[in-house]
């Protein structure tokens, strides 16, 4: 499992375990469940008012208002149709509501969807800002703090989109993990001719920041991402907003699967070594000392 | 009587300062200057490898607590073996007495502390395998246990 | 920079081998106690010269020796940065383990990156030609350990890129 799941698997087996209920005519069950994901989203799988007919799923994400600056709203109306609730669960920032009475044949796309609530979220500021390069316009730079210290920058300008990550390491050794991942990301550019352009800034913002105010730090770390019309087309948009949103989760993800690695051969080879250490003993000759008339010795 | 008694100082006499059996380093710093550079450098010049290598043998600075003597001595050391070719390092060794081999493992621990590069450390590796061999296992401990330390 | 390698562990043994002739030694300073004289030194008559041997100016090894315990502690190679992470995560993994090791120190010499402490009950519990051995083995196996750590980061890192934007 190398790439990130874009969709939320908890949200998409439970919705569409509720609907093959629904459609076998079977008793449905209340629903309480609180999940989280990625970026300090929340998601809330409920029944409204008790009712077991309808299931709701409300995402709350802290972030919520920079998105609906870019109009993230009409996006997921759009998207969602008759589902989408106009003012969502108290504490939560979206909710869309499933009549379980009239699920659809093909209810797995619908869960699919459902499922995809986060990155339909997000994609409203990507869908502007490719809209605005293609038409060949300069928009206001995007700022989304999507998580408590990183932020993102999307920028559109005449012939390309940039996406600016700013991502915080946490521990120091990371930061060193980091800077090795984040050099073969640089190169692969050689090898890939259809892959964007990627470039790292260790400690200091990028030249399109200066004058931001941008964090600055030993332990911080700013990934731009240069996204030329090839990627941000019509057809290719979704794909491009589908690996583009979770960058900062996957690269994270792998610096700590990298140090799971290592912690798994350290182990090996400390028990291999101890192993090797076990061979200077010498091994116990437990001999019996006898006396003349048969009596053994014991030892004390 | 009871101003004898109620004294404590006796509690603050160093009592080990009367031991019999305390050691007595007897290292005195007697001003050892070490081998004669010039004369070392004059035989280097002259190609004669060898009779540099005996001259730089020559009062070991062991007896002075002079650290900069020592490590001068240590380098000029490091450079007579530089120039000694490795096919003639067991020739060198032949004709050389005890005491020198020891003097030579000594300058060989002493070239290692002072962290020199990988080139130098290559020939001081090169020698300590030869001179282990000439002079076994005693040659080792004698710079273990000797006083007189480089 | 390999060729320096086999007289560097030779040399290395044969020091180790003419350095550890340990025996029991009560203590001089308190009664009834018996501590390693190399780590609490004082008493100067039953220390030895601490030696170094060295490969370069970062790879090398100090042998303190004294009449009931040796000190090895060895400098590890450390080319980069990732190299640098990399064998201290190592050492730290193994000195927080020291028990389970017996002949390892928790903490390491200054200047050093891990150090083994053995006293006269290891050199009397276990042969010591085979603690020699383990010591040689152990400074070869940690310089591949690292390299091979390193490779693995690296070529992880390439296949993490390469799914990445294999999907633009």
């Amino acid at each position: 499992m190398i790439l990130l799941e874009t969709e939320n698997r908890v949200i998409y087996d439970t919705l569409n375990y509720k609907f093959e209920v629904a459609q076998s005519g079977g008793k449905q069950d209340s629903i309480e469940v609180t999940v989280a994901d990625f970026d300090g989203a929340v998601y809330h799988l409920s029944n409204p008012d008790g009712d077991k007919t309808k299931i709701r799923v409300s995402i709350g994400l802290k972030f919520y208002k920079d998105l609906q600056d870019h109009g993230a709203d009409e996006l997921l109306r759009r998207e969602y149709g008759a589902y989408y609730q106009a003012t969502a669960e108290d504490g939560f920032s979206v909710t869309l509501v499933y009549d379980l009475t009239s699920v659809a044949k093909d209810y797995k796309p619908i869960a699919k969807k459902a499922s995809l609530l986060k990155r339909n979220c997000f994609a409203s500021v990507f869908e502007k800002y490719f809209e605005a390069q293609a038409k060949g316009e300069v928009g206001k730079r995007a700022v989304i703090h999507y998580r408590d210290d990183e932020t993102m920058y999307v920028e559109s300008k005449k012939d390309r989109v940039t996406v600016i990550f700013s991502t915080v390491f946490k521990d120091e050794s990371d930061v060193t993990f980091g800077k090795v991942f984040m050099q073969e990301f640089k190169e692969s550019r050689r090898r890939s001719q259809t892959a964007p352009q990627v470039l790292y800034n260790h400690k200091e913002p990028p030249m399109e920041l200066s004058g931001l105010d941008a964090a600055v730090g030993d332990n911080i770390g700013y990934v731009t991402f240069v996204l030329f019309p090839r990627h941000t087309g019509p057809n290719v948009r979704d794909n491009t907003i589908d690996l583009i949103h979770t960058f900062r989760n996957y690269l994270h993800y792998h610096i700590k699967c990298s140090k799971a690695y290592m912690h798994q051969r350290m182990r090996a080879k400390t028990s291999d070594f101890l192993k090797v250490l076990n061979r200077a003993r010498p091994e116990d000759k437990n001999k019996e000392k006898k006396t003349m008339s048969g009596k053994s010795f014991q030892a004390r | 009587m009871s101003k004898n008694t109620s004294s404590n100082a006796f509690r603050r006499i160093d009592v080990d300062q009367y031991d019999e059996e305390k050691f007595m380093d007897d290292q005195t710093d007697q001003g050892d200057t070490g081998p004669d550079a010039n004369n070392v450098n004059n035989l280097l010049m002259g190609g004669k490898a060898v009779d540099a290598l005996k001259a730089c043998l020559q009062n070991p600075p062991v007896r002075t607590k002079d650290a900069s003597v020592k490590e001068k001595a240590t380098l000029l050391f490091v450079r007579v073996i530089s120039t000694i070719k490795a096919s003639e390092i067991s020739g060198a060794l032949q004709s050389l007495s005890v005491e020198e081999v020891d003097t030579i493992m000594k300058y060989i621990y002493k070239g290692f502390s002072l962290g020199l590069d990988g080139q130098q450390c290559g020939y001081l590796l090169s020698w300590h395998e030869k001179v282990a061999a000439k002079g076994g296992m005693g040659c080792i401990i004698r710079v273990l246990s000797d006083r007189k330390r480089l | 920079m390999s060729t320096t390698l086999r007289p560097y562990l030779n040399a290395v043994r044969a020091t180790l081998n003419a350095s550890m002739c340990l025996e029991n030694f009560n203590s001089q300073v308190v009664e009834r106690h018996v501590k390693p004289e190399v780590e609490v030194k004082t008493s100067k008559e039953l220390l030895l010269t601490p030696l170094v041997i060295a490969r370069n100016e970062k790879e090398k090894v100090l042998i303190e020796s004294s009449i009931n315990s040796i000190r090895v502690s060895i400098a590890v190679k450390q080319a980069d940065e990732i190299e640098q992470i990399l064998c201290q995560k190592f050492m730290r993994f193994m000195m927080m383990r020291a028990e389970n090791f017996v002949v390892l120190r928790r903490k390491p010499v200054e200047g050093y990156d891990i150090s083994f402490l053995i006293t006269n009950i290891h050199t009397e519990q276990m042969l010591k030609h085979k603690l020699v051995d383990f010591v040689i083995h152990f400074m070869e196996e940690i310089d591949k350990e690292i390299s091979e750590m390193k490779l693995s980061v690296n070529a992880r890192a390439r296949i993490v890129a390469e799914e990445f934007l294999k999907k633009f």
